[in-house]
């Protein structure tokens, strides 16, 4: 499949008044519309945010992809009903979203930043936020439960959630986005911090609940992450919607660009020494502080699914691998020249 | 999944958010600390009462006068009133919340509402307990009337209740607790109190005004140039402004939360 066909590169806008073109709009996701913005944007004092963006998102799994800073997650606060645009207008279902608070019974959302009442147990601080939802004491304790298993959070959750780990607390913050069973479920880069089992777990779930006909809107910056969840994305750089569509077209013209994968390990040098051998390998840089190394390749799928295998076997202690920022950086450079 | 029922009541989100809040409040270490803090006096009075032979009920209308009034209500009151919001924002929890199905203005009232209960139980305890040592101390009620005792608890209590939402207020405008909070303090109940006409914008008057206590506290030099002498006001007039002005702090500030975009990065 050629890259032309399958991704809708944004139009640059016309400077000729007689021949006005219709404002683009991206689409992505089934249908019918779900989610859909017209003209949206929203500064920052003198910063913009999101600029002047059009889209209708329908049922299924869409990637927002985007280095750090493009304005995904400014994007996913606006359709989330967090911030107030600056100009044009946001709506779920065809009703404004912001203030408009019986929006939310419809929507859940993961949020980017790691904030909990740490006292709580992972269980109350579910059965909180789904009581708020309209729920009696019974049912949303029945609803914590249920959902808490299905997050493999059943054995932890009576733990205060300043116990937990980086990936039990991702994981209570799915729940306590699920538990109410949206139509709607927004999530904030979910995989940052993750280990490979929640990791595992976490798409799973986003594959499931797409299957199942919701609208997931998952933001991240690392193409590989959205890739494992869904092939629906758009693409976004300096508050702008650069592209949207397939993302098999989207990893052709990545792959013609060395991808750089961060790994975090007990025995980096013999671990970077083991990785050396194989033939997709471009190069290998090594942390200052002697604790990791970044490993460039030209096949970062087979190289994704080979760095917990050889790590398992050879006994070497993965704390994690993750792909920086700049994968995508060198994508967009790529795709606006 | 069992089929549920889904009831969105402002009720039971009140109910909801109050008691999650208080209990939260309850076993959070400041509480703790502040608990002693406000006990403080009460151990400076017993001691004074048993060792220097003062009229126990003096004493405790003068610590209430002189250091209920002026410094604990109002620090229980900026320790809870304005972190009743900006902890959520400072937390980065807010999302969480504004992202249910719940009317701002009912967040609001249920998060000041488990804020002010919090601050009353720890103004009003300790100012029972001494009012309960130094009746024991002085063998009875010493010729105070259960309704002047009445009268100065209500005036704890609702000055309390005026502090929180003033610095609840405070919070949601500025999106900060402390800072703005002790600028109010500074400016309305320290500067305008030493000025006439200027003092009826503190709290303070009017919680002295309702208690019975002689509500100025000016210098004097302006009294003499602009009235004959100090304004008094009675003691339910006290009571009447305190709760209206309760009131009003408390719809502003939920107006302010309702309408403005806070930013949790």
């Amino acid at each position: 499949m050629s890259a032309s066909r399958a991704v809708k590169i944004a139009a640059t806008p016309t400077k000729r008044p007689e021949a006005p073109q219709a404002h683009p709009v991206a689409r992505v996701g089934g249908e019918p519309v779900i989610i859909s913005t017209r003209r949206v944007s929203l500064w920052y004092g003198q910063v913009i945010g999101v600029n002047d963006i059009s889209l209708d998102i329908g049922p299924g799994v869409t990637g927002l992809l985007g280095p750090n800073g493009a304005g995904k997650s400014t994007l996913l606060k606006i359709l989330s009903g967090q911030l107030r645009a600056s100009t044009g207008a946001a709506t779920i279902f065809g009703e404004p979203i912001w203030n408009n608070s019986e929006i939310f019974k419809r929507v859940g959302l993961v949020p980017e930043q790691d904030a909990f009442y740490e006292e709580m147990t992972g269980r109350d601080f579910v059965i909180y936020l789904t009581r708020l939802q309209g729920f009696s004491m019974g049912e949303a304790r029945r609803m914590a439960d249920e959902t808490l298993e299905l997050v493999g959070m059943a054995e932890s959750k009576n733990r205060r959630i300043d116990e937990y780990s980086k990936g039990m607390r991702q994981r209570i913050k799915l729940a306590q986005a699920i538990a109410h069973s949206p139509d709607i479920l927004f999530l904030d880069e979910p995989l940052t911090g993750t280990d490979p089992v929640g990791r595992h777990k976490m798409i799973e779930l986003v594959q499931h609940l797409g299957a199942q006909g919701k609208t997931v809107v998952v933001s991240s910056h690392v193409l590989h992450e959205v890739e494992q969840m869904t092939q629906d994305i758009l693409l976004i750089n300096k508050g702008r919607v650069l592209a949207d569509g397939n993302i098999y077209a989207i990893r052709e013209m990545i792959d013609k660009h060395p991808h750089t994968i961060r790994v975090d390990c007990d025995a980096p040098r013999k671990f970077a020494a083991i990785l050396a051998t194989f033939e997709d390998v471009v190069s290998i840089d090594f942390d200052l502080e002697g604790s990791g190394f970044r490993i460039a390749t030209r096949d970062p799928d087979a190289c994704y699914l080979r760095i917990p295998k050889l790590a398992r076997e050879h006994g070497i202690g993965l704390r994690g691998f993750m792909s920086p920022d700049n994968n995508l950086m060198a994508l967009f450079e790529y795709l606006v020249k | 999944m069992m089929a549920t029922t889904r009831t969105i009541s402002a009720a039971s989100q009140l109910a909801t958010v109050f008691s999650t809040d208080l209990r939260r409040l309850l076993r959070a270490r400041k509480t703790l600390v502040l608990l002693i803090v406000q006990f403080l006096p009460v151990i400076f009075a017993i001691v004074y009462i048993f060792y220097d032979e003062i009229d126990g009920l003096a004493i405790f209308s003068e610590t209430v006068e002189g250091v209920v009034f002026p410094f604990l209500v109002p620090l229980a009151a900026v320790f809870y009133g304005g972190p009743a919001l900006v902890d959520e924002m400072e937390g980065r929890t807010l999302t969480y919340l504004l992202l249910r199905p719940i009317s701002k203005p009912i967040l609001y009232l249920g998060k000041w509402l488990a804020s002010t209960a919090v601050a009353l139980g720890l103004v009003v305890l300790p100012v029972v307990v001494l009012l309960v040592l130094v009746m024991i101390a002085a063998g009875g009620m010493g010729g105070t009337s259960v309704g002047g005792i009445a009268q100065i608890i209500g005036a704890t209590a609702l000055g309390t209740a005026c502090y929180t939402a003033v610095f609840a207020l405070l919070g949601a405008l500025a999106a900060k607790s402390q800072f703005p909070g002790i600028i109010y303090y500074v400016i309305f109940e320290m500067i305008f109190p030493l000025f006439p006409i200027l003092e009826l914008l503190s709290i303070r008057f009017h919680m002295r005004t309702a208690a019975g206590f002689n509500a100025a506290q000016r210098l004097g030099v302006l009294d003499k140039l602009i009235f004959d002498e100090p304004l008094h006001l009675g003691w339910w007039v006290g009571f009447l402004v305190l709760g209206g002005f309760c009131v009003l702090m408390l719809g502003a500030g939920a107006a302010i939360f309702s309408s403005k975009q806070y930013q949790i990065k």
